[in-house]
């Protein structure tokens, strides 16, 4: 008998158990696309408190307003926070940072890239041009400029990102955690690369013969992943690339909502707080019939 | 020749298509209905050799019809690759020919502000951030704004705060502050008008203004001094067969008719 592989699917609540007061989470996917809403939900429900949270570069959209609204987030690394032409500014991420309320580092997308990227190099820095002359430099203390030894120019100096956990959402995983994008992988094989621990929600767990079968449609190995969690439709109301397209009706929804408070309590009891797992929330935006209804590829 | 009725958005897009050149290459960012509709545009009219990645889908390419997102997985209607996005800022972007952005403000010099208006630590209104402006307008490539309003408010003598460098302060301020000098901004497009840039001053000037509006109107809803040439003329409309173009093989949905902007 040969020894037994370690197999990595676990429940949600055990994967977001290594999520604790103060924890660095990283959140995965794009804009209105791939967001791991499920776990997100879960997290807000289980009142951890303190994150700091990053969203992933560019595109942080309700994944990230949902845990500054809730109370759960008290910091933000962030370069966009909003849901394209459904809602150009993220409510909540908008109030809290008018009013002083929360602490807010403005990175760009590519110091993001660069600092995850120094966190996988383990350096203490990665280098860009990327920022000079913009306020940007001005207002976040985390990156430096410089003058390169070489060309005895300017350049900006961003530190490293290692970020506790990652938040992902793919399409496909088998049991040992090797991940299958359906579509676009955005920046989630940095972020896995450069996160202590990674927890991935998948539409589906697939045979691991359907990973060896073609081993280059692998997008993050299984040496990256930590845990799998089977979410089917967890990204909702985003799309999850290839599976599902994004739910607008409920996307500006959630936008009216978290422009005023009172109804934001509302939202966040109808559709976190009062429900016990996905398959509720998913009875209560509509059930199968609005599901069927995103499913048009 | 030319359509008789058409959108501010469908203008934007058919006047910035033909901005782009044959055999370049570029990207948009998110949120770019306007520039996706021009590169479309472009490749079936004059330019089949243009080269467009769809934003952070990544797509090469797309020729499916226009979509709200252009992060949207449906892009990959014709596809011919996949970039790898992590990588894109440091072996893709520097290569790029053109890129596409936008603003809540852009002052004359074509500088621009996504982030925040008012004092940074008590903001009057808070934007979404800085998303890759800083560092892609830092490059030496050639870059298209494009803004929906076009008010005194947006285009500010002053920004509140720079998010993306233009051509910063004229003269030798960007090679002074160590930013690559290089082409920069080129054009921006509003609903109401076409601007460029002066080569001397760096400063905004009036390229054309749109049918039925003046360029005194243009000035009254700019905040600052634009420079006024003597050729300036009104914007070449949409022909029928661009906008003929754009609305059967581009625009299926009708996405740039229902954009809300300043004009409409």
């Amino acid at each position: 008998m040969y020894p037994k592989r370690k197999e990595k699917i676990v429940g949600i609540e055990e994967a977001l158990s290594w999520i604790t007061k103060g924890s660095f989470v990283a959140l995965g996917g794009f804009m209105i696309h791939n967001h791991p809403m499920a776990m997100v939900r879960e997290l807000v429900r289980r009142k951890t408190g303190d994150l700091t949270i990053i969203s992933t570069p560019p595109g942080g959209s309700i994944e990230a307003d949902m845990l500054i609204g809730s109370g759960q987030a008290t910091t933000i690394y962030s370069a966009y926070c909003g849901a394209e032409a459904l809602g150009p500014v993220m409510p909540n991420y908008q109030r809290k940072i008018m009013d002083d309320e929360i602490k807010n580092y403005d990175f760009d997308e590519n110091t993001i890239v660069c600092g995850y990227r120094a966190a996988v190099a383990k350096l203490p820095c990665e280098i860009t041009m990327g920022g000079l002359g913009s306020d940007m430099l001005k207002v976040n203390p985390f990156l430096k400029v410089f003058n390169d030894p070489i060309s005895n120019k300017p350049l900006v100096a961003v530190p490293p990102i290692q970020p506790d956990v990652a938040l992902l959402h793919a399409q496909r995983a088998d049991c040992y955690g090797n991940i299958q994008h359906g579509g676009s992988v955005f920046m989630d094989e940095l972020i896995a690369s450069a996160a202590k621990k990674v927890i991935i929600s998948v539409e589906e767990i697939i045979p691991h013969e359907f990973i060896t079968k073609d081993p280059f449609k692998t997008t993050i190995p299984s040496t990256l992943v930590d845990a799998i969690v089977r979410i089917p439709c967890g990204t909702h109301p985003f799309s999850s690339h290839a599976y599902y397209i994004q739910d607008e009706e409920h996307i500006k929804y959630y936008v009216k909502c978290a422009k005023d408070p009172k109804k934001y309590r509302a939202y966040l009891d109808k559709y976190v707080y009062s429900v016990k797992d996905n398959e509720e929330y998913l009875e209560k935006i509509g059930g199968v019939r609005k599901l069927f209804e995103l499913k048009i590829y | 020749m030319f359509a008789d009725e058409y959108t501010p958005s469908e203008l934007m897009a058919i006047v910035l298509s033909r901005e782009l050149v044959d055999g370049e290459t570029g990207e948009m960012g998110a949120y770019s209905q306007i520039p996706m509709a021009a590169c479309k545009l472009a490749r079936l009219t004059h330019a089949p050799n243009l080269n467009w990645w769809c934003s952070a889908s990544s797509f090469l390419n797309p020729t499916g019809p226009l979509y709200e997102s252009s992060t949207d997985y449906r892009n990959i209607t014709g596809a011919e690759a996949v970039l790898h996005m992590n990588e894109a800022f440091f072996y893709a972007i520097p290569h790029y020919d053109f890129f596409f952005w936008g603003g809540i403000q852009i002052d004359p010099y074509g500088n621009s502000n996504l982030t925040s208006i008012g004092d940074y630590k008590k903001p009057k209104f808070r934007g979404p951030g800085c998303a890759a402006l800083p560092t892609v307008s830092a490059l030496p490539i050639k870059l298209f704004a494009y803004m929906n309003d076009h008010k005194p408010y947006t285009m500010v003598e002053k920004l509140d705060f720079l998010t993306g460098v233009g051509h910063y302060y004229g003269g030798d301020s960007k090679t002074k502050a160590g930013i690559p000098e290089g082409v920069g901004p080129v054009l921006v497009i509003t609903p109401i008008a076409v601007m460029d840039f002066d080569k001397e001053t760096k400063r905004m000037r009036l390229k054309s203004y749109h049918p039925g509006i003046t360029p005194g109107e243009v000035q009254k809803n700019t905040g600052f001094k634009l420079i006024m040439p003597d050729n300036i003329s009104e914007t070449i409309p949409p022909t029928k067969e661009e906008l003929n173009i754009l609305r059967n093989e581009i625009d299926c949905f009708g996405i740039l008719r229902k954009m809300k902007n300043s004009k409409s």
